[in-house]
């Protein structure tokens, strides 16, 4: 009888972590690896998100965006990068893309799917949950 | 009184021909009345087609562009809106927008319903569903953050299809514009056909009036001409009628008056009439009081006739009465001498016995002083009687003397009698008489005054006669006035010279009233008494 409540409570402690650090995930930056070297700051990344940066600094070339079309990943990295909720940030790229002030990010609904195209594209850059995170991409740390 | 000639113009002929020209020209008013109606008619349905249907379909098909410019507007605003409640507000705008153009098509079905319309009004609703898809496709890609297709369908099929409804719209707009300018043309050529007409047919029109108050203008010149000279024969005969009507005005005033004398001195006959009659009446009823009398007188007479016959036999009573009497005394008287004798007798018997007999001698004595006073008396008796037969005697005499003479009075009377009832009955006669003349003098009397009261009438008919020849004479003198002419005052008013003969005879018409006279034989003078 103990013995079935520890499991209990371990199984317990064990879904309580898991959703903590589910929820506490921190998104990360990746990119593709050709633009591995470049230097990023968080007004950079705010300007790369809004539009406003269409090339890397180095010779990483063009800037393509990758983005999550939803999610809490997409959130919270919206919200702490670009200072925007997911919604303003479409209605932004909505504005900008339609009145010809750019190419809109290209958009995905699974992570994977996202890595897969930073990974194969160069230039890219895009933001997944850090666990997701793999070799195929590198990760973007920017400097405050 | 001047006879005047015929006048040559003909009064009825010349109103009738002024009539008809009138008739004509009010005809001929109608007529362009008609005509006017009638073009006016065409134009107001043009005018109502341009003011009813086109200009409403140019003001809807106006609507109608503007609503679908600021619906593709609309959805272009969609499309760059900033944030959800932007977009959901210019999706509203936009649903509003596309009310309005539905609005607006049907308003144009209503007002357009010529077959071409109709096409084009279909051909902008093909346009306005095919865009209308399009736009849904757009919208679908923008909440997709498709924005990619999104670009290329608004460069794409939905900048095609607003271009497609743009020119539906306006081949829409340019055939109600021609249908407008065409009908407004119309109506122009209308109007001048119209204008055209109306000035041609008042020229005519007043050509002819002028003609008619020309024609008017002299016919009324003719007239003038002839009423002047009708006129004028008027005038002449009304001074006739006038001084005619002053003659008989004073022959009337004349024969009143003498009718009113005549009047007065009839009234005057009945009333003397009148009181012979009550004379008369009072003579019959005299006679006949004093017929009664004497019928009272007659047979008085015969009843002291009578009494007188009855006094004779009483009187021849009392003579043998008388006669009878005389021998009763004679019988007493001798009754007295023998009862002396007696008395003696009994006087000598007594003395012859002595003093027995004393007593008895006094009676004896007694009896022949009663029988001596008895032929004493007797002896009065007889001379007294004697005296009462003579004079019954004489009584008789005289009472026949008396029969005698009521035989006369009672022959005498009943004379009287006869000759008084004659006289009555005269009387009668005479009362009835006199009251049938007086009946006939009233008569008289009335129809006099009738006749006067004729003439009283006849003399105010003159009058009015009269002065219906002063208003006939002004009547004329206002119609030569009237056409143009002067007056003719030669024929000076009558007022002068017939009002006192008017004045007179109307102070004759106050007659005087004859007062009766009294039944005393005094007369009253005669006086006039104010009947007014």
């Amino acid at each position: 009888m103990k013995f079935t409540n520890s499991y209990r409570w371990l199984a317990s402690t064990a879904v309580f972590l898991l959703a903590v650090a589910s929820a506490w995930a921190d998104p990360a930056l990746i990119a593709n690896k050709d633009v591995a070297a470049e230097k990023i700051d968080g007004a950079g990344l705010k300007a790369i998100l809004l539009g406003k940066k269409v090339s890397w600094d180095g010779a990483g070339g063009r800037v393509t965006l990758a983005v999550l079309k939803s999610g809490p990943v997409a959130e919270q990295f919206l919200t702490a990068s670009a200072g925007m909720s997911v919604s303003a940030f479409n209605n932004h790229w909505r504005r900008l893309a339609m009145t010809g002030g750019g190419s809109s990010p290209h958009s995905f609904e699974s992570e994977d799917e996202l890595i897969k195209f930073v990974a194969s594209t160069p230039g890219a850059v895009g933001f997944v949950d850090e666990a997701k995170v793999d070799a195929t991409v590198a990760v973007l740390k920017p400097t405050s | 009184m001047s006879r005047s000639s015929p006048p040559k113009l003909c009064l009825k002929n010349g109103f009738l021909g002024i009539i008809g020209g009138f008739v004509f020209l009010a005809a001929l008013i109608v007529t362009l009345g008609a005509v006017s109606f009638q073009l006016s008619r065409n134009g107001t349905a043009r005018s109502e087609m341009l003011s009813k249907r086109l200009l409403p379909a140019l003001e809807s098909l106006s609507g109608l562009q503007e609503a679908a410019l600021k619906y593709n507007l609309s959805n272009l605003e969609y499309v760059t809106g900033k944030d959800e409640e932007t977009q959901a507000k210019i999706l509203a705008v936009a649903a509003g927008y596309r009310k309005d153009i539905d609005r607006h098509q049907a308003a144009l079905s209503k007002l357009l319903d010529e077959p071409q319309a109709r096409e084009l009004q279909d051909r902008v609703d093909g346009a306005l569903k095919v865009y209308g898809d399009s736009v849904a496709q757009l919208q679908a890609y923008l909440k997709a953050n498709d924005f990619d297709n999104a670009m290329k369908l608004l460069d794409g099929d939905v900048a095609k299809h607003n271009a497609a409804i743009e020119a539906a719209l306006s081949a829409f707009s340019k055939y109600v514009f021609e249908l407008s300018n065409t009908n407004s043309e119309a109506t122009q050529a209308i109007l001048e056909h119209n204008l055209k007409t109306t000035l041609i047919l008042s020229a005519v029109i007043a050509a002819l009036a002028l003609g008619s108050v020309v024609m008017v203008h002299i016919v009324s010149r003719r007239i003038s001409r002839d009423m002047n000279r009708i006129s004028g024969d008027l005038t002449a005969a009304a001074g006739d009628i006038l001084s005619k009507a002053q003659g008989f005005a004073e022959t009337s005033a004349a024969l009143a008056s003498g009718a009113n004398q005549q009047a007065a001195s009839l009234e005057e006959t009945s009333a003397s009439l009148e009181e012979i009659s009550a004379t008369t009446a009072q003579n019959a009823e005299s006679a006949t009081q004093a017929k009664g009398l004497s019928s009272d007188t007659r047979s008085a007479a015969e009843a002291g006739q009578g009494s007188m016959e009855e006094l004779k036999a009483a009187m021849d009573g009392i003579k043998e009465s008388s006669t009878n009497i005389a021998k009763i005394v004679q019988t007493i008287d001798e009754i007295a001498f023998q009862t002396n004798i007696l008395a003696l007798n009994a006087a000598i018997e007594a003395a012859h016995a002595g003093e027995a007999g004393s007593g008895f001698a006094v009676v004896a004595e007694e009896v022949r002083r009663l029988a001596q006073r008895s032929a004493l008396a007797a002896k009065e008796t007889a001379s007294k009687i004697e005296e009462s037969v003579a004079r019954s005697d004489s009584g008789v005499r005289i009472s026949a003397h008396a029969v005698d003479a009521f035989h006369q009075i009672f022959d005498r009377a009943r004379r009287v009698d006869e000759l008084v009832g004659e006289i009555a009955s005269s009387s009668k006669e005479q009362n009835e008489g006199v009251g049938q003349v007086s009946k006939a003098v009233s008569q008289m009397e009335s129809v006099t005054q009738a006749n006067a009261s004729a003439s009283e009438q006849s003399a105010h008919s003159s009058t009015d006669l009269k002065q219906k020849a002063n208003q006939l004479r002004d009547s004329v003198n206002s119609l030569q006035l009237l056409v143009g002419g002067r007056p003719q005052s030669h024929h000076a008013p009558v007022t002068a010279a017939a009002e006192p003969a008017v004045e007179a005879r109307s102070a004759t018409f106050k007659r005087p009233v004859m007062v009766r006279r009294p039944l005393n034989g005094t007369r009253t003078p005669m006086r006039p008494v104010d009947r007014g």
